[in-house]
């Protein structure tokens, strides 16, 4: 287990270094200019910018420098918000997404065993139907729309009940949180719907779950000691990159419910050629990816020692 | 229960608060930076109007007006600006002249990047100084006393008082910068104010709160007690919810919600245009092959039925129609309308084009462009007209923002559809943008001809001979089709009707909200028809 361990870290480290790396040159070739805009600077202004961001020593130095940096983990300061650490930046953003993407994850973990449990048990009838149909809904029309939407009905709810139920967009308070939580959170449920679905429809006809019911147990017992505690295995084992994905890809409904998170400034960034902040962003997200995989690689070999055994055995 | 009750509570109060005279805005992008001496984009432009004052500034007409110079004295290359006395800071202290030195010299030192320092220029050795060839203390501006400055001037310069009103000439306090270093003005209380509002929070993304500043000299003028910058998005539909939820003030809106009332506009005075590229082997660089091109689309169609919006104008100079030098607007003496459509004269320039290049077909022409909708949709209308009428195979390259920008300055395009914005109040803004020592003259045009009459107008300070001199200019850009004008550009916003006295501004710090207030009902009900 030990060095499993050693070994899955080793590989974390590598991967953080090569999405380093690989985005540093390829941020590079990207055509374009960080320090370029409308209005063209003058000549000795220019140098003067270039030098003070260090664009004027060459591509290798500018990389040495920049991994020298990471290593002390300073990101460095923003081109674009001048003043501003990209420590700083991720610091006071990531906590934003992460708040929001928690929240969503929430919506989306008990959307799923409600509505997964429902269509399980009630499967091929009416129940089962509607939520396959909403799940495919749900999977295909863009988050965006979700969010548009969710917004022009709270506009709508605001203006019938001459009352702000809900804010329209914004940051700040508990109630700008839910609307974006659950839209953000609604493509993650009905993924993990339909999966929960699919593993209890498996273990319905296991062995294990035939004995229970013929030891003559009620079946909600059934249901949930035996049959959903492992179908919830599977669940586990995609958390990890749900987790990721959910806090860090929140940007378009950030963007449309005005919410100061992360996703914006990386999206910018790479509009902008803000240098620093795409280095930044992206070593800060692959690392977080990296690690909460891992984390969670773990935890399911904590809970599931049929993996453990059979790694240990390899 | 209770916590919701209070809550309601708190709601409530807010809302009275809000009916007493603050206003509720979104930003479409958080301002990068608010440090006056580095910040060069519109957002810091409009909330720096707000939170500090220059020399100058503008009244409640628009106009440009005293700010903490409260006289002075011009003359051809020397000005001498007397400061009120009672100009203060927000934390008591009194604005004085060295605030104005010190923020000056630190642009044009080399040592300090700052993007915009050339807008110092006109300053004695300003330039001398940002190109490392001469120490900062030898810029053109001292302090004769705590109240008094003199600025000797590099050569006469008709709108250098303007230049005073802008953001890059605002004083900075020294102890702030030296306290605060690179961090400077990075956050709310990382800077001081002497403007009508101070900053009083700024969470970053998120929202900027602008309090009414009780040490400003003229605070009697101001009535909001507070802006509230409460939302920063740039998604158009958010925007358009927040306006109907009655959450913001002022909505700026695209093509696709015209049809909501009642509609304002405002001209904003930017020129769209199309540059040629004079390199030499070039196409474009034929004048017969530039004029053919120049009269094959009616400007009218382009305004009216594509872009569709508006406010909108054709254009037909280089001179948008409000610009002005020296109180004479240029279009209103010299009115120069756009070139009308004319495909047989257009044949004829292309024939003879094609005869002296020895072509057989029309050639193809590379025409950059923006990645917006609406320029996408102006670059096929005249790729249409081309091929209709001249049978010119137009390729359009869309690029997004940098890369675009980096093409330009490649010189990787025979057309690009460009915009001006005008950085001050005076026709040069637009006029030295084809003189050919000048970089954003990205095409190349360059005529020794046009570049003596920059000169000429640059130092002359007589009304009448320097409106000649621009209309020298427009007709010589004319004759030789350095520049093709398609339109001058307008903004179309909703505005909640209890907020009066917005002024809207051309040069920086628009929309300004300073004299600007909240009716109260009974005021609404009695101002409704």
């Amino acid at each position: 287990m030990m060095r499993y361990l050693l070994n899955r870290i080793l590989y974390a480290i590598v991967t953080i270094w090569f999405v380093a790396t690989a985005t540093f040159f390829a941020m590079h070739f990207v055509p374009g200019d960080p320090l370029s805009n409308e209005k063209v600077i003058p000549e000795k202004i220019y140098a003067t910018l270039q030098a003070y961001y260090g664009l004027d020593k060459p591509l290798g130095e500018q990389y040495l420098i920049y991994m020298q940096r990471l290593l002390q983990g300073d990101f460095g300061v923003s081109f674009t918000q001048q003043n501003r650490s990209v420590n700083d930046i991720i610091a006071e953003h990531f906590s934003v997404s992460a708040i929001l993407g928690l929240l969503a994850l929430i919506f989306a973990l008990f959307g799923a065993l409600i509505f997964g449990s429902v269509a399980s048990i009630w499967r091929r009838r009416w129940p089962d139907t509607a939520t396959v149909l909403g799940v495919m809904v749900a999977v295909s029309v863009p988050s965006f729309v979700f969010a548009a939407l969710a917004q022009l009905f709270i506009v709508e709810m605001n203006q019938f009940t001459g009352w702000q139920v809900l804010p329209v967009a914004g940051w700040g308070s508990i109630s700008h949180i839910w609307a974006p939580a659950l839209m953000l959170g609604l493509g993650t449920m009905a993924f993990l719907t339909r999966l929960l679905r699919g593993s209890l429809i498996d273990t319905a006809d296991q062995p294990y779950v035939l004995a229970a019911q013929a030891r003559g147990l009620p079946p909600w017992r059934c249901f949930l000691r035996y049959q959903l505690r492992n179908a919830l295995l599977p669940t586990l084992s995609v958390m990890g990159p749900t987790i990721a994905g959910i806090t860090t890809g929140g940007f378009v409904v950030e963007q449309v419910f005005a919410i100061p998170g992360l996703g914006r400034y990386f999206v910018q960034a790479v509009a902008q050629l803000d240098y620093t902040v795409i280095m930044g962003t992206t070593v800060f997200y692959g690392a977080f990816l990296v690690i909460v995989v891992l984390a969670f690689d773990l935890l399911y070999a904590w809970a599931d020692p049929r993996i453990r055994i059979s790694r240990d055995m390899t | 229960m209770i916590r919701l009750l209070a809550l309601a509570l708190l709601c409530l109060q807010t809302f009275t608060v809000i009916a007493g005279g603050r206003v509720t805005l979104a930003l479409s992008t958080e301002p990068p930076s608010l440090n006056s001496m580095a910040a060069q984009d519109e957002y810091a432009s409009f909330l720096l109007r707000h939170l500090k004052e220059g020399l100058t500034t503008y009244g409640v007409d628009g106009e440009l007006a005293p700010g903490v110079a409260e006289r002075w004295e011009l003359e051809p290359t020397r000005a001498v600006f007397h400061l009120r006395r009672d100009a203060r800071w927000h934390d008591g202290q009194i604005v004085t002249a060295h605030d104005f030195v010190y923020a000056w010299r630190r642009i044009v030192d080399p040592a300090v990047p700052s993007p915009y320092a050339y807008l110092l220029y006109p300053i004695l050795n300003a330039e001398a100084i940002v190109n490392g060839e001469q120490a900062a203390e030898t810029l053109g501006v001292r302090a004769l006393d705590d109240f008094t400055i003199e600025v000797i001037l590099e050569r006469p310069c008709a709108y250098f008082l303007a230049l005073t009103a802008y953001m890059t000439y605002l004083p900075v306090r020294e102890d702030y910068v030296k306290r605060f270093g690179d961090a400077y003005a990075a956050d709310a209380d990382k800077q001081a104010y002497n403007g009508p509002f101070t900053l009083a929070s700024w969470v970053h993304g998120a929202r900027l709160q602008l309090l009414r500043n009780p040490a400003y000299w003229n605070k009697e003028a101001v009535e909001l007690d507070a802006i509230d910058i409460d939302h920063i998005t740039s998604d158009p539909l958010a925007v358009m919810n927040l306006f109907a939820d009655g959450g913001i003030a002022l909505a700026n809106i695209g093509v696709d919600n015209l049809d909501l009332a009642p509609l304002k506009q405002f001209k904003v005075g930017s020129l769209f245009f199309l540059r040629f590229n004079f390199a030499p082997g070039r196409m474009t660089s034929d004048p017969d092959l530039r004029k053919a091109i120049s009269l094959v689309y009616s400007p009218r169609t382009l305004v009216d039925k594509i872009i569709a919006i508006p406010g909108f104008e054709t254009a037909g100079s280089i001179f948008p129609e409000f610009v002005s030098s020296l109180g004479i607007r240029i279009q209103e003496r010299y009115p120069q309308p756009p070139v009308s459509m004319d495909i047989e004269k257009a044949r004829a320039h292309l024939a003879r084009f094609m005869q002296r290049h020895g072509l057989e077909e029309p050639p193809a022409i590379h025409l950059l462009t923006s990645d917006s909708p609406g320029a996408a949709k102006q670059a096929e209308f005249l790729q249409n007209r081309l091929q209709l009428a001249l049978g010119l195979d137009v390729r359009i390259d869309k690029q997004i923002f940098k890369q675009r920008i980096a093409r330009e300055a490649q010189g990787l395009f025979d057309i690009t559809m460009a915009g001006w914005g005008p950085d001050y109040d005076d026709a040069m803004t637009f006029a030295d943008l084809f003189a050919s020592w000048n970089p954003n003259n990205r095409g190349g045009f360059s005529s020794a001809e046009y570049d003596a009459l920059v000169a000429k107008a640059q130092t002359t300070l007589d009304p009448d001979e320097r409106a000649a001199l621009f209309n020298d200019m427009q007709i010589l850009l004319r004759e030789e089709t350095a520049l093709l004008p398609l339109y001058e550009n307008a903004l179309v916003y909703l505005q909640d009707p209890a907020l009066t006295g917005v002024v809207r501004l051309r040069f920086g710090g628009d929309p300004l909200l300073t004299y600007a207030r909240k009716l109260s009902v009974a005021e609404q009900a009695r101002a409704l028809p």
